[in-house]
């Protein structure tokens, strides 16, 4: 069966929704990773939190979205800051090696989302339920419907996005974060407190996983496992970007949302492959990548390339 | 009554306990001994209990001389009226089962493993085997004639129940599964006080020496990850039997980070550690399954298989911060040259210092 330009289109509008929020949840993973040199796997369970904060307070404080992006920034900041200081520090302190950190983050996030779990068991509420916002379609150019909450998701994220870029970038303190991140040894000796630095580094990456999660319940349901369901697509992110470079974790997100909207569509329609095979997506592209080539998409020389091309090789 | 109930107790705990133990030996093996970072154990374990569903229900099909599809309610009758009638297909197809099993998940693990073994830094390749554990997950609860998909393979026959009464037969099971963990159990012991052990080691503590004393490293790692791997593809048959019934969501990732828990409480590098390890985590996982039915009686709602999860993550933090060698740190390897020189050693050292 073919696909019809309607069903293409909608398809890359689905592409960008779900691509730029996890870009935002992959960004605070490469953050971490690259100035505090920890592969934190409970950076899901901060998106599960942010997932939390929003579906409450919209359906128990009657909240609007855009009202709950604030609150999520700051507990899911708090929490990040709070798993810093109660396992990573003292871990990172004893010496522990990187695989060893991982090791931990794990059990950290089987601890949030154990607790999120009882305490969503408790009251009986908030296991696969939908939050009480209503999607509005706002356009509808040519059949594709375009609704205000991507109208409101895309430009926070590109705002955020952008916001993060010129903060690393352009500022003393960004200057800092990428000192530590090259030679943790230098920047200490330059003056630099690596204490401050850690503690930036994770509001930021814990609060924005925390409002993609926040503006993600809405695409789907509040469940503990939301963070989880998004933790092998931020890896899959990290990893085509290298796993320390910011632009590519971009890059890396929106082939991984591409790939599981408009390649699944299309091998669904032509190959007959069941939709449910959809998480198959992005382990197979962190196995390939990692395998085959663990730079990323960091690792290629783009010049290079483009002289080969242009030789004809 | 009582009585009873505290028998099947102590069976299922005794039961999960040697299967544990086998797991947590395997990882032992690899990570204690030779330092290969396997987070994927999973995978391993998942491919012995789905080979067991598979074999055993295609040799039914086969001894029956019909084609039932394997997961209809027909296929689940025909297979324990036929383990009921003849020993031989039920004792054949437990032994087959353990060689399939055991065999392909060892295939399976030196094909995956020595593929990403070329991946220095070890959190990447945690990632990988973590990934690749649940990709394998979700093909086989997507994928319908491996082990029926989303429902799971129902009734394997437990391979005694020729002699008749289903406790009966729990008991033979339950023999035949202690007597394959105390052979692994043995095995392992003995490997780890063999020269062969103490070359793993010396592997682990550093590649470059063990090398240039003429060690063949990569073709050492494929032996490892081929034997480890094989233990965990037996408990998964193991398991597979005990509990009757194979489903792709009972083999998620927790389950690898269980037998982590359980080796590096234990003890690192030493098989003491490991057992005692493996036993802690199974009366956890006990304990905790008995109090939820009290709970339950009592209309408490909390719920104890989240509570399990809180539990096993912080003692893991626990271990990782205070004990990181475990509650048995590894000791030093008795060779008849370390009691000769080793005390001569120390003595002198006292010696100087007085």
């Amino acid at each position: 069966m073919e696909i019809s330009a309607v069903e293409l289109v909608s398809s890359l509008v689905r592409t960008l929704q779900s691509g730029s929020l996890y870009a935002l949840m992959a960004l605070g993973l490469t953050l971490t990773l690259a100035i505090l040199k920890i592969p934190n796997i409970a950076h899901a369970e901060y998106v599960t939190i942010g997932a939390y904060v929003s579906f409450t307070l919209i359906n128990y404080a009657g909240l609007q979205l855009w009202q709950v992006i604030a609150p999520s920034f700051l507990v899911g900041g708090a929490v990040a800051v709070a798993s810093y200081y109660a396992v990573f520090k003292p871990l990172k302190k004893r010496g522990a090696s990187m695989f060893i950190l991982m090791v931990a983050s794990f059990a950290l996030a089987l601890i949030f989302r154990h607790i999120i779990y009882t305490i969503a068991g408790i009251g009986n509420w908030g296991l696969g339920v939908k939050p009480k916002i209503v999607t509005n379609a706002v356009f509808r150019v040519f059949g594709v419907y375009i609704s205000d909450i991507l109208l409101m998701a895309l430009p926070t994220s590109i705002i955020a996005m952008a916001a993060l870029y010129i903060f690393i970038m352009k500022t003393r303190t960004g200057k800092q974060m990428r000192a530590v991140a090259e030679d943790p040894d230098l920047a200490v000796a330059s003056g630099i407190n690596p204490e401050k630095i850690a503690l930036i580094t994770l509001i930021i990456s814990g609060g924005i996983a925390s409002v993609a999660g926040s503006f993600w319940v809405i695409f789907t349901h509040a469940h503990p496992d939301v963070g989880l369901e998004a933790l092998l697509r931020m890896i899959a992110a990290s990893a085509l970007g290298g796993f320390y470079s910011y632009p590519g974790t971009v890059a890396g997100a929106i082939i991984v949302s591409f790939s599981e909207n408009t390649v699944m569509d299309a091998l669904n329609r032509s190959f007959g492959l069941s939709l449910a095979l959809k998480p198959l997506i992005p382990m197979a592209i962190i196995i390939l990548v990692l395998v085959t080539h663990p730079t990323g998409l960091s690792g290629i020389t783009w010049r290079r390339k483009r002289t080969l091309i242009a030789r004809g090789v | 009554m009582v009585l009873d109930q505290i028998v099947s107790i102590v069976i299922s705990t005794g039961n999960f306990y040697a299967i544990w133990l086998i797991l947590t030996l395997s990882l032992n093996y690899e990570y204690g001994y030779n330092g290969i970072l396997n987070f994927g154990k999973v995978l391993f374990f998942g491919v012995g209990a789905f080979a067991a569903g598979y074999v055993v229900a295609n040799l039914a099909n086969f001894v029956a001389g019909v084609a039932v599809d394997m997961c209809s309610a027909q296929a689940v009758q025909l297979r324990l009226e036929t383990a009921r009638a003849s020993p031989v297909f039920a004792i054949g197809g437990f032994l087959l089962a353990i060689a399939a099993g055991s065999i392909l998940a060892g295939i399976v693990g030196l094909l995956l493993t020595s593929s990403t073994m070329r991946i220095k830094e070890g959190f990447i390749l945690g990632i990988v085997l973590l990934a690749a554990g649940e990709t394998s997950r979700i093909v086989v609860r997507n994928y319908e004639p491996i082990a029926c998909g989303y429902h799971g393979l129902v009734g394997i026959p437990n391979p005694f129940l020729f002699v008749g009464d289903a406790q009966t037969s729990t008991y033979y099971l339950s023999i035949l599964i202690w007597a394959v963990a105390a052979i692994n159990f043995i095995i392992m012991f003995k490997v780890s006080r063999s020269p062969y052990g103490r070359m793993l080691k010396a592997i682990r503590e550093n590649e470059l020496a063990a090398e240039s004393f003429g060690k063949n490293i990569n073709k050492v790692r494929r032996q490892v990850l081929f034997i480890g791997s094989m233990m965990s593809g037996m408990a998964g048959v193991l398991y597979a039997y005990y509990i009757g019934f194979v489903a792709a969501d009972d083999f998620t990732s927790l389950k690898t980070f269980d037998i982590w828990v359980a080796m590096m409480l234990g003890g690192v590098g030493n098989h003491v550690g490991a057992a005692s390890g493996a036993f802690l985590v199974t009366v956890i996982d006990r304990a905790t399954r008995t109090l939820r039915g009290w709970l339950a009686t009592l209309n408490i709602p909390i719920e104890m298989l989240y509570v399990r999860w809180i539990i096993v993550g912080v003692l893991m933090l626990i271990v990782l911060m205070y004990r990181p060698n475990g509650l048995i740190p590894e000791g030093p390897i008795r060779t008849p040259a370390y009691r000769i020189f080793g005390t001569a050693n120390l003595r002198w050292s006292r010696w100087r210092k007085s």
